[in-house]
């Protein structure tokens, strides 16, 4: 337990040796940028993606962040984007939850084996009827609700019935959040919190989970527990998971794919466990 | 000075006086709160502070007073000036309030600052500077040998002001849109990413924070009066009570409504019905000087 602590307070941040500024990060990352094909992404997702995203130009009013993107990833495979601060990961998340202004280029997914065309559905629609979620960071409970109102709001799409009945089935997985059914999620732990904020997200029972930050702002004995309920959800439910993790070598250990994002693009794609071998990644983003 | 010294007295001597201004205090209080809690709601939910409140406590006054002119009991100008305010709070809402919500803080103090301008020379024009008041046909109880008098339409407008406090509360605990209305006051974000339409939380928000002041309107023209201007002396109290309790503290609201009643009725016997606006404003003064102490306290506990 020792040890892994120290290991994640290493990945926190970065040896002290090896400590680069975040510009010189930024400056270096666009060095590494390799060309990279949408064969080679349709071979790391391994067979019909669950979710792809074609050509994507997308940001934030006039201010296109995404340029070109391209993402593949089958069902009950996880992909966990990486790259410096303001390369455009979290504007990936928002644009295939329909935050964000797409400018042009498509996102879509499957249902009952058809693809679908997502790229312009609101958010509502997305969770409603395309099974997409969005699990924000820390600190998203509403904490003068109860545990049990919490997950009711979660099933707000719902009637009020079929979201009650979501959310026993929410309470009979998980008898941690069960025993806090009547709590005011302000009362709750850290670890517990994530869990609810998690849980909150499956109640509309979705196929792919949007993970922003997993681990920020938990203490590091909680970290583990949180990969460990979206490593549940995606070997045992065969849920999609596209996270954004701060701490990169946290989220590649966890996932199956890693992209590296460099200003708005994507710079590097690879099985996560080559890309913790690569040495520009390990430079540059986990800390030497 | 001696008539104030006067008045003291009167209260020290009498004691029963001092429960009859109590119960009237609570009575008028009741119709504070309802309107306080209003307020809040838009302040906690919006994080828009309406100084047009006390107006549109005004325009369900006239609302239940034209009916009254016009044959109909005053005790149903409550549902009427309720509907008539939640049209106009739409309205309201769709050309202004939707335009400054996103914006900084002054945005929207000068919009509702404009709107309850115009609301009070729309009511100056409308209907004449006068004071008016509308009766409902209910007697005047007396007890203690006609010490104490209280006019039973105080009663009826506390009984339904607290109803209607009941009410609205309930509506917020337990139905989805008031859980979602609770929800994007907690967490906006964390709404919208769960499929709540914050957009019509708000409107619907301040449509029904509307309609609430359109129920108070009616209770003080049946219990006191209404007059074009009087609107600001009504969003001063409103804004000492959500001050003093803090907008995220409901019963704290609630309890400072009745306070303000209580307050304004004994310094009104006390001082004198013409001191009582002044007194309301030095209460707010008052109120302010303390909240701002309070916050030095915390900023140097930060440092």
């Amino acid at each position: 337990m020792v040890a892994s602590e120290q290991a994640q307070t290493g990945g926190y941040h970065g040896g002290v040796g090896a400590a680069i500024s975040v510009d010189e990060v930024a400056r270096q990352a666009l060095e590494i940028v390799r060309e990279i094909s949408v064969e080679q992404l349709d071979a790391l997702a391994g067979r019909e993606p669950h979710l792809r995203i074609d050509n994507l130009n997308a940001g934030y009013g006039q201010m296109e962040i995404l340029h070109g993107f391209n993402l593949r990833v089958s069902s009950g495979q996880s992909l966990c984007l990486i790259g410096p601060n303001g390369a455009g990961k979290s504007t990936v998340l928002h644009s295939i939850f329909g935050f964000t202004n797409i400018y042009s280029g498509s996102i879509s997914t499957e249902r009952d084996g058809k693809k679908i065309e997502i790229t312009r559905l609101s958010s509502n629609e997305k969770l409603r009827s395309a099974g997409i979620a969005y699990i924000l960071q820390d600190k998203s409970v509403f904490p003068g609700m109860t545990v049990e109102e919490n997950l009711w709001l979660g099933a707000y799409l719902m009637n009020r019935k079929s979201a009650k009945q979501a959310a026993d089935k929410i309470f009979d997985k998980y008898p941690r959040l069960a025993a806090r059914r009547k709590h005011l999620a302000r009362v709750l732990s850290g670890g517990e919190r994530r869990l609810l904020e998690i849980s909150r997200a499956l109640v509309m029972d979705p196929q792919v989970l949007l993970v922003d930050e997993p681990s920020i702002g938990l203490e590091p004995r909680f970290i583990d527990a949180v990969f460990d309920i979206l490593g549940e959800l995606q070997h045992k439910e065969g849920k999609t998971i596209v996270m954004v993790e701060q701490n990169a070598k946290k989220g590649l250990e966890y996932s199956d794919i890693g992209y590296v994002l460099v200003s708005g693009k994507l710079a590097l794609a690879g099985h996560a466990k080559d890309l913790l071998n690569d040495p520009d990644v390990g430079r540059l983003f986990l800390g030497g | 000075m001696e008539q104030v010294i006067g008045n003291i007295s009167v209260l020290a001597a009498m004691p029963i006086f001092n429960l009859g201004l109590l119960i009237d205090g609570l009575l008028v209080g009741s119709i504070f709160a309802l309107a306080a809690y209003g307020l809040a709601l838009v302040w906690g939910v919006m994080n828009v502070k309406n100084l047009a409140q006390g107006d549109f406590i005004m325009i369900g006054g006239y609302i239940t007073w034209t009916l009254g002119r016009m044959g109909i009991d005053p005790l149903l100008g409550v549902p009427v000036a309720m509907v008539v305010l939640w049209g106009i709070g739409w309205v309201l809402y769709r050309t202004v309030i939707s335009k400054v919500i996103t914006r900084d803080l002054f945005t929207s103090l000068l919009a509702t600052f404009g709107i309850a301008i115009v609301i009070q020379q729309g009511l100056n024009l409308a209907f004449g500077p006068d004071t008016q008041s509308a009766h409902a046909n209910l007697p005047t109880l007396s007890f203690a040998g006609g010490l104490i008098t209280i006019a039973t339409t105080r009663i009826v407008g506390f009984v339904l002001a607290i109803l209607l406090a009941i009410a609205v509360i309930l509506f917020m605990r337990k139905s989805r849109m008031g859980q979602a209305i609770r929800a994007t006051a907690q967490d906006s974000r964390a709404a919208r990413v769960l499929g709540i339409d914050t957009e019509k939380v708000y409107s619907f928000t301040f449509c029904l924070n509307a309609a609430i002041c359109g129920a108070a309107g009616a209770l003080v023209v049946m219990v006191w009066n209404v007059q074009p201007f009087l609107g600001t002396t009504y969003s001063i109290r409103l804004f000492v009570i959500v001050t003093a309790a803090g907008f995220g503290n409901l019963p704290g609201v609630i309890a400072a409504g009745f306070g303000m009643g209580v307050f304004e009725q004994f310094g009104g016997f006390v001082l004198g019905a013409e001191f009582q606006q002044a007194l309301i404003v030095l209460l707010l003064l008052a109120v302010l000087a303390v909240r701002q102490l309070q916050q030095r306290r915390v900023r140097q506990a930060v440092q």
